[in-house]
C-alpha cells in the first residue's frame, strides 16, 4: 500500500511539473508568435480612438460655427517627424491625440481671428510625459488655413 | 573546457537568458493586463539590459576585488579576464534584445 501510495505521489509530481513547464513554454511560444499582431490592433484601437475623438470635438464646435459665414478652422493635421525607429507606433499616436487635444478647442473659430505664433508656442519645447518616457517637441512649420497643419519634430529625452 | 572560457559561455547564456525570459513573461503580463505586448518587451528588453548583464557577472564584489588586484598588485591579466566577462555579458544582453527586435521584424514581414 505505501509503495502504491509513493507511486501515485511520483507519478502525480512528475506530471504537474510536466504541465506547469508545458504551460509556460505553450505561453512563451504563443507570445511570441502573437504579439505583433496584438501590437497592430492595439495600434488600430487607438488610431480608432483618436478618430472618434476628434470627430465628436469638430462636429461639437461646428455645430457651433454653423450659422458664420466666414473662414473656420476645420480641422487639424499632426505631421510628426522623428527619426527613424525612434518612437514607436502607439506612441506617435498617443503623441498625436495629446496635442490634437490642446488645440480641439479652436475648430470652429474663425481663421482671421487666430494668431498662428501664439498657436506654435502652444507645443513649441512642450515635454510630454507618455508610458514612462519623455518627450521634447519642437514645431518646425505651421499653415494656418481651413485646416490648421503642424509639423513638429519629436525627440525622446533620456 | 577551461574555466575561463565555461565562464564566458555561462556568461553569455545568462545574460541572453535574462533579457529573453523576462521579455516573453513581461509579454505574457502585458497581454494579461491589457497592453500592448511586443512594445511591452521591447521596452522592457531596452531597459534590462544593463541588470542582465549585472546578474550575469553575479558576484560584481570579486569581480571588483579581481580589478583591485589587477590595478593595484599589477597582475593585468586579471583585469583583462574581466574585461572580457563583462563583454561576454554585454553581447549576451544585447544578442537577448535584437532576439526580441527579430520577432518584431518577422511580424513585420508576415502583415505585409
Amino acid at each position: 500500500m505505501a509503495k502504491l501510495k509513493k507511486a501515485i505521489i511520483k507519478f502525480a509530481l512528475t506530471f504537474l511539473t510536466g504541465a506547469i513547464s508545458g504551460g509556460l513554454l505553450a505561453a512563451s511560444v504563443i507570445c511570441a508568435l502573437v504579439s505583433y499582431k496584438i501590437d497592430t490592433l492595439y495600434e488600430k484601437i487607438t488610431a480608432l480612438k483618436n478618430t472618434i475623438s476628434e470627430r465628436d470635438a469638430k462636429l461639437r464646435n461646428l455645430e457651433k460655427a454653423i450659422n458664420s459665414r466666414t473662414l473656420v478652422l476645420k480641422s487639424i493635421e499632426i505631421i510628426l517627424l522623428t527619426d527613424q525607429n525612434a518612437v514607436d507606433e502607439i506612441d506617435r499616436l498617443e503623441i498625436e491625440s495629446v496635442v490634437k487635444e490642446k488645440y480641439m478647442s479652436l475648430i470652429g473659430q474663425e481663421v482671421q481671428k487666430l494668431d498662428a505664433e501664439i498657436l506654435s508656442i502652444i507645443i513649441d519645447n512642450r515635454i510630454l510625459k507618455l508610458n514612462d518616457k519623455e518627450f521634447m517637441l519642437h514645431v518646425e512649420k505651421l499653415v494656418l488655413t481651413e485646416v490648421l497643419k503642424i509639423w513638429a519634430r519629436v525627440k525622446i529625452i533620456d | 573546457m577551461p574555466q575561463f572560457i565555461a565562464g564566458l559561455i555561462n556568461n553569455f547564456l545568462i545574460a541572453f537568458g535574462v533579457v529573453l525570459g523576462a521579455s516573453i513573461f513581461a509579454g505574457i503580463g502585458a497581454i494579461i493586463t491589457d497592453h500592448p505586448p511586443l512594445k511591452t518587451m521591447l521596452d522592457l528588453a531596452g531597459s534590462i539590459k544593463l541588470w542582465a548583464m549585472a546578474v550575469a557577472l553575479g558576484d560584481t564584489f570579486s569581480s571588483f576585488a579581481a580589478i583591485e588586484k589587477g590595478l593595484f598588485e599589477g597582475e593585468f591579466r586579471s583585469i583583462i579576464k574581466q574585461a572580457v566577462m563583462v563583454l561576454t555579458a554585454i553581447f549576451g544582453a544585447n544578442t537577448g534584445y535584437y532576439f526580441i527586435k527579430l520577432i518584431h521584424r518577422c511580424g513585420e514581414l508576415w502583415q505585409s
